[in-house]
């Protein structure tokens, strides 16, 4: 072996840190680069909004400042008793969340697994489908009044029909050989259902699940406005009528910390309960 | 081997018509007849579209007859069942669980107490050569693995006949005859009848102890093939194999049969 020539070496150097263009088509970028235009992006939208309310560029009653916003909730949160309001909340999204996978997951494999079943409820769902939730506020209110009912029922309607929908798409995804094998195992069809079909599907089942829960905050949102007097929502209509947007941001920025939350304790759980989806 | 005549498996007459839709029809099949004798190994070759994999499924009871019958042990088959064990191209691990719970998932279903199912599930995934990933999920292994989780869970399962469909396809050429080798020494230390089909010749010839040859449009049986070379033995070494007398003969055989029927079809 003859020793690599010295010009040879500082080519070596130089390949291994080449100047690449910071611009690089289909690359992945480095985690810290990733972290830093995270950051970066939000020093920028800070940014602006700190120097807007404090050169005076927007109205301070309709733009406060950050700090104003920050201070706002924790005030909220620590004297006024919020923490009650966001609880009622959480609790509405879970528990109307709740019944709708109580129905929906049964449902939802039973349609994807037996096209008789299919055949039956299919037509149904698909028809409400296209009816949005809201368009039900009246008459809901009209049935069950101002309590928790009708809160609870617009989240349900708002939810139910696209998650039968999505998880019976995922049941039928599940392979026809997997399906195969447990018969010629000697597989019942009860069997092949409970112990192949829904396992197979399981992890599909719980992505809807996060999909749809983020479409609940939204509704939840929408029947607290429009008609409540406890709750995240309600807290920001009262505050609407005070002239109070430090504490309608406030409200805003804690819905999206929730949604925020609620996805990745999902997607936590779903590595969790999933360990074989891992990659080696 | 013992080589005894009982037939294990019986297929007669069998007929099958596909409905495309739209009123068009097409016979996958037509009249075929064949048996399958307790403890071989019986091979169905054939060029794509012969319905070697219709028939194999027929057997299973995943597909029913348009016309004839199949009788295992006498009993007309209706529907699929544990004494038909199936084992397919594609990858049927059940990814959610272990490879030893994949093993017993057959046993499970059906009844056999713990301490038996542990104790199979042990042998066989120790036939197949799995004693050191039993407890790792099917996603951490090789597609040549994944296959033998299949074929260990179905030979758990105690069948009758083991079908397998074209189970070597997906795999690469070296494991493609580890594979081989390996159903050759389960055949030999399980006596269990097996019906396999496949479109490769080296493969038909190597494990068949019979092969039953279709033409195409529709699948009729042209001709049942006994490799005498062999000389009633099983080879457990592929390399052996290829060199023996006749060996070559067989091959060429087969090869003129394929384009014979190829031909046709273009």
């Amino acid at each position: 072996m003859v020793p690599p020539h010295p010009l040879d070496r500082s080519r070596a150097v130089t390949a291994q840190s080449p100047s690449r263009p910071f611009f690089r088509l289909r690359k992945p970028v480095s985690r810290r680069q990733s972290i830093l235009s995270a950051l970066a992006i939000w020093m920028v939208f800070f940014g602006v909004w700190i120097f807007a309310s404090a050169t005076g560029m927007v109205n301070e009653l309709l733009v406060p400042a950050p700090q104003q916003v920050f201070a706002t909730t924790i005030d909220l949160f620590f004297n006024r008793g919020f923490g009650s309001d966001v609880m009622i909340s959480i609790a509405r999204v879970i528990g109307a969340f709740g019944m709708a996978i109580a129905v929906a997951v049964p449902l939802g494999v039973m349609m994807g697994s037996f096209p008789a079943i299919e055949a039956v409820f299919a037509p149904f769902v698909s028809a409400w489908r296209y009816l949005p939730a809201p368009s039900f506020i009246p008459i809901l209110l009209m049935w069950f009044g101002t309590g928790e009912a009708p809160k609870l029922a617009l989240l349900f309607i708002g939810v139910i029909f696209f998650l039968i929908t999505l998880i019976m798409d995922h049941t039928k995804n599940v392979r026809e050989e997997l399906v195969e094998t447990a018969l010629t195992l000697g597989a019942s069809r009860g069997t092949v259902v409970a112990r192949v079909i829904f396992p197979a599907v399981l992890p599909d089942i719980m992505v809807a699940m996060r999909q749809m829960l983020a479409m609940a905050w939204t509704y939840l949102v929408i029947a607290e406005i429009v008609a409540s007097t406890t709750g995240i929502g309600a807290m920001m209509m009262r505050a609407r009528r005070f002239l109070k947007t430090d504490e309608i941001l406030s409200g805003i920025i804690v819905i999206g910390v929730l949604g925020l939350v609620f996805d990745l304790a999902f997607a936590a759980l779903h590595r969790r309960a999933f360990p074989y989806l891992q990659k080696k | 081997m013992i080589m005894t005549q009982v037939t294990a498996l019986e297929i007669k007459n069998i007929t099958k018509v596909f409905e495309l839709g739209g009123g068009n029809r097409v016979t996958a099949v037509q009249d075929v007849n064949f048996k399958v004798e307790q403890n071989s190994i019986c091979v169905l070759l054939g060029p794509s579209g012969c319905g070697k994999s219709t028939i194999l499924r027929m057997m299973a009871g995943l597909e029913i007859p348009t016309k004839g019958e199949i009788a295992i042990g006498g009993r007309t088959v209706d529907g699929p069942g544990r004494d038909r064990g199936m084992v397919f191209q594609a990858y049927t691990s059940f990814d959610w669980l272990s490879v030893r719970k994949n093993v017993e998932f057959g046993m499970k279903i059906n009844g056999i107490d713990p301490d038996e199912r542990r104790e199979r599930a042990e042998r066989f995934i120790n036939l197949v050569g799995l004693g050191k990933f039993a407890d790792v999920y099917p996603s951490q292994l090789s597609g040549g693995m994944r296959q033998r989780v299949a074929i260990a869970r179905t030979l758990a399962n105690d069948p009758e006949v083991l079908l397998m469909d074209e189970p070597f396809g997906a795999l690469d050429a070296e494991t493609r005859w580890l594979m081989q080798e390996l159903m050759i020494n389960v055949a030999e230390q399980t006596n269990t009848t097996m019906v396999i089909v496949t479109h490769d010749l080296e493969e038909a010839i190597f494990l068949a102890d019979k092969i039953v040859f279709l033409s195409s449009h529709p699948g009729r049986v042209k001709e049942e093939i006994v490799p005498e070379f062999k000389q009633g033995q099983r080879i457990a070494d592929k390399e052996r194999a290829v060199k023996l007398d006749g060996y070559a003969e067989l091959e060429s055989r087969l090869m003129r049969l394929m384009r014979e029927e190829g031909r046709g079809v273009e």
